[in-house]
């Protein structure tokens, strides 16, 4: 699982900025490992991949402006635009640490009966 | 994919919106330049959808459900390095449409494709092996 989430132990007011410049449409109650544990599974690994989607966002607003004309063309202005603004906001959440990408590894499991393992 | 996909939502709708833009050959110019492959959608880079690979350590006889898939990735490149079966779900027929075409080229008879809203999958209990699941609704 790889999610885009908002960073650990922030205030009440950093929350709800991470909210507002991170993906739309997402909120969760915990950070991703905890939801994964939440729903039984047993953490392998756990990674914060943060340091890849800053340079990630920083290639594609930096492609998102010099193929400007292309992309406009291609897709519409205010597709275009939507992109750009989304690119420039989740850029300004990772600068100032309340936003942040975590890689979680989680497998079941496995139990121990006696017939062996299952 | 399924004969009979659910109606979309407005979120749903919202998506395959982005997602005809997402198809365009400059934006594949785009992705290809910063992740290093036409296909992704999301911020999964070719080097992490290659750790993620490893760790799984699927094999031909495992099914891997990647549940949010898009245009097919991660799971994708898991299962042409793997070996593995693979049943990419999403509900945007925008995404769902180029990941279908791309599957059948770098996976082949491996993969499907299938409409389907996460809460609630054509699926069994056991019947997948490991499930994928990367930058969705985002």
């Amino acid at each position: 699982v790889i999610v885009i989430e908002a960073a650990g132990g922030l205030t009440d007011e950093a929350e709800r900025l991470a909210a507002q410049l991170g993906p739309s449409r997402v909120g969760a109650d915990a950070p991703l490992v905890e939801l994964v544990r939440q729903v039984g599974l047993s953490v392998v690994n756990v990674e914060d991949v943060t340091g890849d989607f800053r340079k990630t966002l920083a290639s594609m607003s930096q492609l998102l402006d010099t193929r400007s004309a292309a992309l406009r063309s291609a897709e519409g202005s205010d597709a275009y635009e939507a992109e750009r603004d989304k690119k420039a906001r989740m850029s300004e959440g990772v600068a100032c640490g309340i936003l942040r990408r975590t890689l979680v590894v989680a497998e079941k499991p496995y139990l121990h009966t006696s017939a062996g393992v299952t | 994919m399924t004969e009979d996909p659910p109606p979309p939502s407005a979120t749903t709708r919202s998506y395959e919106e982005k997602y005809e833009a997402f198809n365009s050959r400059e934006a594949g110019d785009a992705r290809v330049a910063a992740l290093g492959s036409d296909l992704p959608n999301g911020y999964t880079t070719l080097e992490q959808a290659s750790r993620i690979c490893e760790a799984l350590e699927l094999g031909p006889e495992d099914l891997l459900l990647d549940l949010g898939a898009g245009r097919g990735w991660p799971g994708s490149l898991i299962a042409e390095r793997s070996g593995c079966r693979l049943l990419s779900a999403d509900l945007p027929l925008t995404a769902l449409r180029p990941a279908q075409e791309g599957l059948a080229r770098s996976v082949g008879a491996r993969a499907s494709v299938i409409c389907a809203d996460g809460r609630r999958l054509p699926l069994g209990d056991g019947e997948c092996d490991a499930v994928c699941h990367a930058d969705v609704l985002c």
